[in-house]
């Protein structure tokens, strides 16, 4: 600027530099983009090398030891115990012929009924089947409780827990040896969660189904029941699978019911 | 409802503050560059031994320092960088302006007869990840009126 300015003893000539050598002229965006697909190849590869281990690993782990480890023996909510809840799911157990349990992984298999309004029905570790009392009083017929616990033996089946815990598992392992990791390696590993999630539900209907006809359930009950599940989210399932569709952890009921048709059919 | 809102905020949290950075640094250089112009007539140099050899002078330590942090999006940035290996320009950028604020300040804080400054030397600290300081110092040397 006033480079003409007397500076009094001055032996050498200033001038203006404009740029910065020690600043790399790339932007910035583009780096971020490079690097958010490579870590997301990264993450992914992480997914499915953990995958394979544990598929190496889960058929090692007898199922006896499965429950020895996950006992879950403080569960029981002694208000069910005695109650028309616990007798339905029992008896409705009781259809499944010993021929098909026979096929399934050797757990001592428990059902119990949870007061719960929650509609939903869980697969312990171990061999214990939660299922809430809302959805007990939710389903009408007992084929489609049938099927609800088809489905959880289905889960079983595959072992699908084990599958799951040893991923996660295996993945915050690889987490502690990359050391910092930004979150958006989280979200990456809990995208890809959730779409393997989904592939278990899927394979449990199947299995659910299968179950459900050899015990000689009306198979028509099963999608019977997705109808109603979609029924009951009504509008709001709709908005949910716009904004939330692939962070679901279940498929949407309409298109379990789609899939189970379309096994009908074949 | 929305169970990826996580996702949702961290780019909404990106966006944000890459746009602020980005705005805060462009100004930042530019008064950089302006004052950097203003004071360009002041030499600085590493030597032990000034260049102005008289003992009609005075001398005084000049020190300038300048704190910095990193935004939200060098940090994601530097963390995926830190995976991969490579050039981390979101973070030499910032360096940059530590280094030349502190050798401003350091220069600013000299008086109007100043004829150079010497033993000029600069470091760098962290004052906590994300966060740095640079120090400038050096022997002012002033002519005697």
């Amino acid at each position: 600027m006033d480079s003409k300015k007397k500076n009094s003893g001055t032996k050498f000539k200033a001038v203006d530099l404009d740029v910065s050598v020690n600043v790399s002229q790339s932007s910035p965006i583009k780096e971020f983009g490079k690097l958010l697909i490579g870590f997301s190849f990264l993450i992914a590869f992480l997914f499915f090398i953990s995958g394979a281990i544990v598929n190496i690993i889960v058929p090692l782990i007898p199922p006896e030891l499965e429950a020895k480890i996950w006992n879950f023996d403080n569960i029981e909510n002694p208000s069910l115990a005695n109650t028309p809840h616990q007798a339905r799911l029992d008896r409705v157990f009781a259809k499944i012929p010993e021929k098909t349990l026979s096929k399934l992984p050797n757990y001592p298999y428990r059902l119990i009924a949870i007061k719960n309004h929650t509609v939903n029905a869980l697969a312990l570790p171990g061999g214990k089947i939660i299922v809430f009392s809302g959805l007990i009083d939710l389903v009408k017929s007992d084929d489609e409780l049938l099927f609800v616990i088809a489905h959880e033996l289905g889960h079983f089946a595959s072992r699908d827990h084990l599958h799951s815990l040893g991923r996660e598992f295996l993945f915050s392992l690889f987490k502690a040896f990359l050391g910092t990791m930004p979150s958006l390696g989280d979200q990456t590993q809990m995208l890809l969660a959730k779409g393997y999630s989904r592939e278990q539900e899927i394979e449990a209907d199947s299995w659910g189904y299968q179950i459900l006809k050899d015990s000689g359930g009306s198979t028509s009950e099963a999608i019977n029941f997705f109808e109603l599940l979609q029924k009951k989210d009504g509008v709001h399932g709709q908005f949910d699978k716009i904004t939330n569709g692939l962070m679901r952890t279940h498929p949407y009921p309409e298109e379990r019911a789609l899939r189970l048709k379309n096994i009908e059919e074949r | 409802m929305i169970d990826n809102i996580d996702l949702i905020i961290i780019t909404i949290f990106l966006a944000i503050t890459y746009a602020t950075g980005n705005s805060i640094e462009k100004k930042h250089f530019r008064q950089l560059l302006e004052r950097e112009s203003k004071t360009k007539n002041i030499p600085v140099s590493s030597n032990d031994e000034p260049f102005e050899q008289s003992e009609h002078v005075q001398i005084e330590l000049l020190v300038g320092s300048c704190v910095i942090g990193s935004d939200y999006f060098k940090r994601t940035l530097a963390a995926l960088k830190g995976i991969f290996g490579g050039k981390i320009g979101a973070y030499e950028s910032l360096l940059d302006r530590a280094r030349r604020e502190a050798i401003l300040r350091m220069k600013e804080s000299a008086k109007e007869n100043c004829v150079e400054i010497a033993c000029f030397r600069i470091t760098t600290t962290n004052v906590q990840p994300g966060m740095l300081e640079a120090v400038a110092y050096g022997t002012a040397i002033y002519k005697k009126a």
